[in-house]
């Protein structure tokens, strides 16, 4: 059974009224001065209690975003598919290559000016190391979060998150990459409006590819329907949600090569 | 220690992931060695096995204070009498930061200096080595070419108290590791 935990006084009618799936729950906010973001309201599963609600400090936006990016990554490796560790690896190994150099510098038997050649060697590739190591983070990997290999129908993912500073809105793009072709993906569109204000039916539009603006083709979620006001983390929903758009996005993906 | 509490968790959720404690892992011996790089690469500019000095005494004074930070340089120009350099003798840990008195030049270039320090009031034969009456070009590490004031008192502090280096490095080894910021 639902039930809608809302603010205060609220309370009492949230559970008389409980008992029944979805509706127009409408719980007014009352206080007309207080900013949307303190009056939060989250849809709590009863029977499903996996694990622990985990708590997360909700002024802390990096936090956020990486509780988000974590329930996002577990929604879609839940659909079978496995992580792609390909650019993992290459950071993982230029940062070895370049901590081996450090240790050569550092440990060199000879004392210095004979070993100055060797050091300046050692320098220069740590530093080249360094250099593309920065070079993988900021501009081959980005904002991207997860890559996946393809799955058994040759289905693979590739997922961006952004999640800007002090805002509410958690924007993920979902790229499918079907085949070996990447660039045909089709991003899809989900808005979720926050409940507090009303109940706007989810609506579903597909974006042709080859569409510039990268935020209108992407799933928005607001990180006010996950959290609770004392930073309680409702993981579920987020996994539900993502695992209904990425199934979406993959069908509108396969229906278009069809 | 609420703090201390989520620090916990955090290196709890480290390990069950070994890939990202790797990953976490190296991000804090990058930063490590980066500092470290940056030392040797100053050394091999600059030909100084000691390219950056603490002034520990105030033997220097007006012109250094304790607690002065020096950049040197050890190009191969010839040492003239006036230039403030750093030294070591033999045997001896504590680089010392004097100006030339006195230079011996032998035809082939080869040569003996004498140092006092500004605020001494005899020159330094009494602190080199028993019978040694010069210093030889391999005793000098370099020549001071430009100063940061007082900000080395912090690592006169360090030095004496061991105990607080181990500390902060400690603290700062920790946040790193748990700081999952790229």
């Amino acid at each position: 059974a639902w039930y809608y935990s809302c603010t205060g006084s609220l309370l009492r009618q949230a559970e008389e009224g409980g008992g029944s799936e979805g509706g127009a729950a409408t719980c007014d906010i009352g206080d007309g001065g207080a900013p949307a973001s303190t009056t939060i309201m989250t849809k709590t599963i009863a029977h499903e209690e996996e694990r622990e609600p985990s708590k997360v400090d909700t002024g802390d936006s990096l936090k956020v975003k990486q509780a988000m990016d974590e329930a996002v990554v577990r929604a879609v490796m839940d659909m079978g598919f496995e992580e792609d560790h390909k650019w993992s690896n290459v950071k993982l190994l230029l940062m070895v290559v370049a901590c081996a150099f450090a240790g050569l510098a550092q440990l060199y038997p000879k004392p210095f000016p004979e070993s100055r050649p060797v050091l300046a060697v050692c320098c220069i590739s740590y530093f080249a190391c360094s250099a593309l190591l920065q070079v993988v983070m900021s501009c081959i990997e980005q904002d991207v979060i997860l890559i996946t290999k393809p799955n058994n129908k040759g289905v693979a993912l590739r997922i961006r998150t952004a999640f800007p500073r002090f805002q509410e809105i958690y924007t993920t793009e979902i790229e499918v990459l079907a085949g070996a072709a990447s660039k045909h993906a089709t991003k899809l569109q989900l808005e979720l409006m926050p409940l507090i204000t009303s109940f706007l039916p989810i609506s579903i539009g597909r974006k042709q590819p080859g569409d510039a603006a990268t935020k209108d083709g992407a799933v928005k979620m607001n990180v006010g329907n996950y959290f609770d006001v004392e930073g309680y983390f409702d993981e579920e929903g987020v996994v539900e949600d993502m695992a209904k758009a990425v199934a979406s996005a993959i069908s509108a993906e396969t229906k278009k090569r069809k | 220690m609420d703090i201390v509490d989520k620090q916990v968790v955090e290196l709890k959720k480290l390990w069950k992931n070994k890939r990202q404690l790797a990953f976490q892992g190296l991000n804090l011996a990058m930063i490590v060695l980066s500092a470290l790089m940056i030392w040797k690469s100053l050394m091999v500019v600059t030909r100084s096995e000691s390219p950056v000095v603490v002034v520990l005494s105030g033997s220097m004074e007006p012109a250094f204070q304790r607690g002065d930070i020096l950049f040197l340089n050890n190009q191969d120009d010839p040492i003239r009498v006036g230039e403030v350099v750093v030294f070591k003798i033999k045997d001896r840990d504590i680089p010392i930061v004097h100006r030339i008195m006195k230079v011996h030049e032998k035809p082939d270039g080869t040569v003996e200096v004498l140092t006092k320090g500004d605020n001494n009031r005899v020159d330094d034969r009494g602190l080199y080595a028993p019978g040694q009456l010069w210093l030889q070009r391999e005793d000098i590490l370099g020549r001071a070419r430009g100063a940061l004031r007082y900000v080395g008192m912090v690592t006169i502090v360090l030095n004496d108290y061991p105990a607080l280096k181990y500390v902060l490095v400690g603290i700062m080894g920790l946040f790193v590791l748990t700081n999952k910021e790229a």
